[in-house]
């Protein structure tokens, strides 16, 4: 039996993770760290119950707050409804690669399991979420990343709807080359979209405000 | 039984003493109540009780007024400035006790109890058949849960049938309590007898449903599958599943906990509908009241910090995001024969 607070505690040690702050969740445990204008986050989740727990794979966030700003401002004008819990993107898992992704749901009952599992969570720290955090220092290694992609290759960093503006907000703010074509060809796609669904006419009111008015 | 009747005896005298009341002729049955002219006889309405606070029961004394004696059970009162006041005690709360004379431990926590205040306990204690109240008495009389049992339902009397009852009918339903964390029950339905039960239920959830529906191949998706193309008439295949995420169903944060949720989402990540599956020990095990709530609303939205699907680890949840099922509710039982080692039944819930 393998207590929460154990868990925790040995989450907590992770030394790979200096400089984030540890935060415990009721359903698992987060770092976070604020640098220039990103601010990082990195989250494992528990599955289970007293004395049987597992640990979830980890999910990175960054948000940049000029865009995650603008998106805000700029929905509340229309009216529309958005999630402060949102992030500007997210890590894409490891593909192609021999990681072990069903160590992640193994259930934690005895110390040879315990320190299996913990090896393959800062395993997949460090191959995956470190070099996430350490590759989108900046807007212009997002909009380069987004830049070549459709809209629904987009999806395994920014999921839903707000996917075209965001991706369209960070070319534009990075001053990137494709900036122009994109936004043209995500319109495209947005326009058949809002013609579907009230929720991506309401993406298509934003998208139309942030690149094709002056007030943006 | 003697130690009971000296115990009131002595009540009784003790009583009567501080009220300063007459006590002549006791007989060894029943002893006489005649309160003094300066004891307040309180009506019955409750709000003859505002600044009064109880200082005992005294069960079974002949109550003489008008020149009449009656055998009654009499509670007396005293309030800030010290007057003293007494009424005979009458309805439900009355004929409880006559029921529970062979149920010492409820019948103390009974006579404890404020006819007023705890009026809905009362009416629901009230309604228990001797079966019942031979449990509860045993609950109560425990060294470890008594207390704790008492305490909830006094806080909450409605949780006496919704909650108590159900868990005595179905040990099973401590797994379903366990699931919702935070409700007042949970560390009540965690104790040692039902650890095995809830053991059991998280064995079932973890080690049989979720690795079976996780795995497309799996002779139980497939059958989970064929069901919901002949209910629905759409595609499981299309849709990615995710275990145990916290759902909140209202505004007010009420939530509940899926076992396992199907999403499908279209081609830029948008959720275009679901379907809930919830693990149960047994068939007849019942859906705690979070659950049945949550089977009245046509959306969701995530409680859980993040979820990462099982079937597709670039699809997440992320706290907030609001999910809906696409026209009517799809919801699915999946239940094992009450040992919790393999999936016996799948049954959509209506």
């Amino acid at each position: 039996m393998i207590s929460k607070n154990k868990l925790v505690k040995k989450l907590q040690g992770f030394n790979c993770l200096n400089g984030f702050e540890f935060v415990e969740k009721e359903d698992g445990v987060c770092w976070k760290k604020i640098d220039d204008n990103r601010e990082l986050s990195l989250f494992i989740g528990f599955n289970g119950y007293p004395g049987r727990y597992s640990l979830q794979t980890p999910i990175a966030f960054i948000k940049f707050q000029e865009i995650e700003n603008k998106i805000i401002y700029f929905s509340k004008k229309l009216g529309i409804n958005i999630n402060k819990a949102d992030y500007t993107i997210k890590n894409k898992s490891l593909e192609n690669s021999d990681f072990e992704y069903s160590v992640f749901e193994t259930r934690i009952d005895n110390k040879h399991i315990f320190d299996k599992v913990f090896k393959a969570e800062k395993q997949y720290i460090q191959k995956s979420i470190l070099p996430f955090f350490e590759k989108y220092q900046d807007l212009n290694n997002v909009a380069e990343l987004l830049s070549t992609l459709k809209p629904q290759e987009v999806v395994p960093y920014i999921q839903g709807p707000k996917l075209f503006c965001k991706t369209i907000l960070i070319l534009k703010e990075a001053k990137h080359p494709n900036y122009k074509s994109k936004r043209d060809e995500f319109y495209e796609v947005l326009k058949k979209q809002a013609t579907k669904k009230e929720v991506y006419a309401q993406q298509l009111q934003l998208f139309e405000l942030l690149f094709f008015t002056r007030q943006s | 039984m003697r130690f009971c009747k000296f115990l009131k005896h002595t009540i009784v005298f003790l009583l009567t003493f501080l009220l300063g009341a007459q006590n002549s002729n006791a007989s060894q049955t029943a002893l006489r109540f005649e309160p003094l002219a300066n004891v307040i006889h309180l009506g019955d309405d409750a709000a003859a009780l505002t600044g009064y606070s109880k200082l005992g029961t005294i069960e079974e004394v002949y109550v003489t007024e008008n020149h009449l004696s009656k055998l009654k059970t009499v509670e007396i009162y005293k309030n800030a400035d010290g007057v003293l006041a007494w009424r005979a005690l009458a309805g439900v709360k009355l004929n409880l006790l006559r029921k529970l004379d062979n149920f010492t431990n409820l019948k103390t926590w009974v006579n404890g109890l404020d006819d007023v205040v705890d009026a809905n306990l009362i009416t629901k204690l009230d309604g228990l058949d001797a079966a019942y109240l031979a449990k509860l008495e045993t609950d109560i009389a425990s060294n470890s849960m008594g207390a704790g049992l008492k305490a909830l339902l006094k806080e909450s009397p409605d949780d006496l049938n919704d909650i108590w009852k159900i868990l005595k009918d179905d040990p099973k339903y401590a797994y379903e309590l366990s699931k919702t964390g935070g409700t007042r029950w949970e560390k009540w339905a965690q104790g040692n007898y039902f650890k095995m039960v809830t053991k059991a239920g998280r064995d079932f959830e973890e080690l049989v449903c979720k690795q079976a529906f996780k795995n497309r191949n799996s002779a139980k998706y497939l059958e989970l599958k064929q069901k919901f193309q002949t209910d629905f008439g759409k595609n499981l295949d299309d849709y990615e599943m995710f275990s145990q995420v916290q759902l909140k169903y209202n505004n007010s944060g009420d939530y509940f906990v899926a076992d396992q949720i199907f999403i499908k989402y279209d081609a830029f990540g948008d959720v275009e509908d679901m379907v809930v599956i919830e693990n149960k020990l047994s068939s007849g095990t019942n859906f705690t009241t979070n659950q049945t709530s949550a089977l009245q609303s046509n959306s969701y939205s995530v409680r859980s910090t993040s979820k990462m699907s099982l079937t597709n680890s670039n699809k997440i949840l992320t706290q907030n995001e609001v999910l809906s099922f696409d026209g009517t509710i799809k919801w699915y039982k999946v239940y094992s024969a009450g040992d919790g080692t393999a999936i016996t039944g799948i049954n959509k819930i209506n």
